[in-house]
């Protein structure tokens, strides 16, 4: 069975989960060898537009591909064998405005109608489609993302690099770790305004460090720190080699991913992984995904959060050894064996 | 693809030692790591020294019996590389090589064809007033041994940041004690019971400052010590428990058998850790276990051990130490309950998958 994989989001601009679930869903599935993986990618300076909708259905006629699987919302509208569409998230259900204009709402609206198959990474995900009441909705297929052998094998999870870690010069203080760019969306400010909750409870002190680029948002937030009398408290890293993310996410006391909209979050799932516990909101892709492991706390209660994060510092050690657990369920075979399923299906 | 289990030799030459934290670590863990070793298609190989191991090993462990005292340093340091060194040779050339050597103790010895981990349960002779000629001498062998150890493992992050913010190590890896090896009592309700500490008499468990909280506090329960005495730390305290007028009310009970434990935490009105270094605190587990109220000094792990809202005063504190000690006592059930939930979480198997998960990388990296 010879499938075509748009791994474009590879080679251009994109998020970097999108990358990862791209690069480590394909390497997976090539591993597996059940399916003929044909990775597809335009030139350079080729128009992503045009190369979607015009070369890739010449691809499937020319190397006889069986269809079309895009790990993006966008995928081609017409042409010859089945196509398959991603969706990772639909953020203006949440009130979300990034990656909610016209033009996602747009290939969202249309992937039920025009692609044979739509894969979503989560129930979560999969109930705010189907909550457009359009037709296709049993077209949906929910393939839950894996975690990288780096946060679990290699080295074995507990272990940490410190030759990597010295070159970050952290504290000893416990490590509330703020990890992705910073958006909107990523809502940095509940984690910040729960860190001022505990600094008016006096305990217990934490180092709240963000990673990412240096956004306008970041500032802004940078701004709400030192309003909230937590200069001493904050630090920012800037982008930080992706390898070195496992060991910062090990000795790192919790990390919160209190996002307002997620379609997945991997990034709880790479902190289990490590061992290290997790907030997520409520009723949310994350809290869907780290299940019972997970600290659940509403990001608008800066108390609750405040509480959440004392307690997930005060139990870290006891769940070093537990929270893996949960992660090792997630694996990209595992996501790979739930692609092929769905080719199959379409065969 | 996962990296097969190590074969793995433990340097337990001062396991002979009597009970305490360090034995009961190795006692409970490295039946289990064994077991783990076997699985995963590796081993666990131990040199024993004089005297030779007292607690139980399965018989998958290969046992090698050796000369090396442990109470003599500069003999056992020259001696124990060379015999680990002629167990190495010998499993190699039988076929059957070891990939790693563990120990626990310093120094560790130089030149072992293979890599090394090193377990530190504490950083005592830096973190004390030890004088400075021996403070620089230690920190100068703990510096050397982390830095060569392909993996430096820590009982606690308490251990692991010190560790980290002074010796440079090349990897760590946290691999907490636990505290599932006694079994569990109904709790005894009595008017009479005393306060309670478990551990060895010695100056840096701090039980002086237990003593003068009872002379400060009439009305402080009785204090149990039970332990085997390090030195003359026993005839230190009963003298100043003589000239505190609270003789009456200190019972040295010397070192008992595991199976006396579980009662005397059934029962304790309170069990006090007024420890001025402390890597982990098994104690506070096994009293947290028993549902008995805690009290602890904030020094070292004991506050990472225990969770946050147990009652703790500064190591030399006494005043705050009886505060800490009435509010212990009045602790509500409900909240001893959630304390014996959280210490549940500490187990001896999860605590053995996590070593040897650090033995493999250490091996193979």
């Amino acid at each position: 069975m010879k499938v075509g994989f748009d791994v474009s989001a590879t080679v251009r601009p994109h998020s970097s989960g999108v990358r990862r679930v791209v690069s480590s869903l394909v390497e997976a599935l090539e591993a597996r060898g059940k399916l003929d993986v044909v990775r597809l990618a335009p030139a350079e300076g080729q128009g992503l537009r045009a190369w979607r909708q015009l070369t890739l259905p010449r691809a499937v006629r020319r190397d006889g591909l069986l269809g079309l699987h895009s790990f993006t919302s966008a995928f081609p509208l017409r042409g010859p064998g089945r196509r398959v569409q991603t969706i990772h998230e639909l953020p203006w259900r949440h009130g979300v405005e990034e990656n909610a204009g016209a033009g996602h709402r747009l290939w969202a609206g249309l992937g039920p109608l025009r692609a044979h198959r739509v894969v979503c990474p989560t129930e979560h995900v999969a109930r705010d489609l189907r909550g457009h009441e359009r037709p296709g909705a049993s077209k949906l297929r929910v393939v839950p993302w894996g975690v990288d052998a780096r946060f679990t094998e290699h080295p074995p999870a507990g272990v940490v690099d410190e030759v990597l870690l010295a070159r970050y010069r952290l504290g000893a203080d416990p490590l509330v770790l703020c990890v992705g760019s910073v958006r909107p969306k990523k809502n940095l400010a509940a984690v910040l305004h729960g860190a001022a909750d505990l600094l008016k409870r006096g305990q217990p002190r934490v180092q709240v460090v963000i990673l990412g680029d240096e956004t306008a948002q970041l500032r802004r937030d940078l701004a709400l720190a030192s309003r909230l009398g937590l200069a001493g408290w904050v630090s920012t890293l800037g982008v930080v080699p992706e390898e070195d993310l496992p060991a910062l996410m090990r000795l790192a006391a919790v990390v919160p991913v209190l996002s307002h909209s997620e379609g997945f979050g991997l990034t709880a799932l790479e902190a289990l992984a490590c061992g290290t516990p997790v907030l997520v909101p409520p009723a949310s892709a994350q809290a869907e995904v780290a299940g019972a492991a997970a600290f659940v706390v509403d990001p608008a209660d800066p108390a609750a959060v405040g509480a959440a994060l004392q307690r997930a510092v005060d139990e870290r050690e006891t769940l070093r050894y537990s929270l893996p657990e949960r992660a090792r369920t997630f694996t990209w075979a595992a996501s790979a064996e739930r692609i092929e399923a769905l080719w199959e299906e379409l065969a | 693809m996962t990296a097969r289990m190590p074969r793995v030799l433990v340097s337990g030459v001062v396991l002979g030692q009597p009970m305490g934290g360090v034995r009961r670590h190795n006692a409970e863990l490295l039946p289990r790591v064994a077991s783990l070793l076997e699985e995963g298609g590796g081993g666990l190989g131990v040199l024993e020294g004089e005297p030779p191991i007292p607690f139980a090993l399965p018989p998958e462990v290969e046992r090698f019996p050796s000369d090396v005292r442990a109470d003599a340093l500069l003999v056992r340091a020259s001696k124990e590389g060379k015999r680990l060194k002629a167990v190495l040779r010998a499993a190699r050339a039988s076929g059957r090589p070891f990939d790693l050597v563990h120990t626990a103790h310093l120094p560790v010895p130089t030149g072992l064809p293979v890599p090394y981990t090193l377990t530190l349960h504490d950083l005592r002779d830096t973190a004390l007033d030890t004088g400075r000629v021996r403070g620089l001498v230690s920190r100068t062998v703990i510096r050397t041994a982390v830095h060569h150890a392909a993996c430096t493992i820590a009982v606690s992050t308490t251990v692991r940041n010190t560790l980290a913010a002074g010796f440079a190590p090349r990897r760590t890896a946290i691999v907490p004690n636990a505290g599932d090896h006694l079994p569990v009592l109904e709790r005894v309700e009595n008017p009479a019971a005393p306060l309670l500490h478990v551990g060895h008499l010695e100056p840096r468990k701090n039980l002086e400052l237990l003593v003068r909280a009872l002379a400060l506090d009439p009305l402080l329960p009785d204090l149990w010590l039970v332990g085997a005495p390090k030195g003359d730390e026993q005839k230190r305290l009963q003298h100043l428990a003589r000239t505190l007028d609270v003789k009456k009310r200190v019972h040295f009970a010397g070192p008992l058998p595991d199976e006396r434990l579980p009662a005397l935490y059934a029962e304790a009105a309170c069990v006090v850790l007024p420890s001025a270094l402390e890597g982990f605190g098994i104690p506070v587990l096994e009293a947290q276990r028993a549902r008995a109220p805690l009290a602890i000094s904030s020094a070292g792990a004991l506050p990472e051990v225990a969770g946050a809202d147990v009652p703790s005063f500064a190591p030399d504190d006494v005043e705050a130490a009886v505060s800490a000690i009435r509010r212990a006592i009045a602790t509500p059930l409900h909240v001893l309950d959630e304390h014996a939930e959280r210490a549940a979480r500490f187990t001896w198997l999860a605590s053995a998958q996590l070593l040897a998960e650090a033995w493999r990388s250490g091996a193979f990296s």
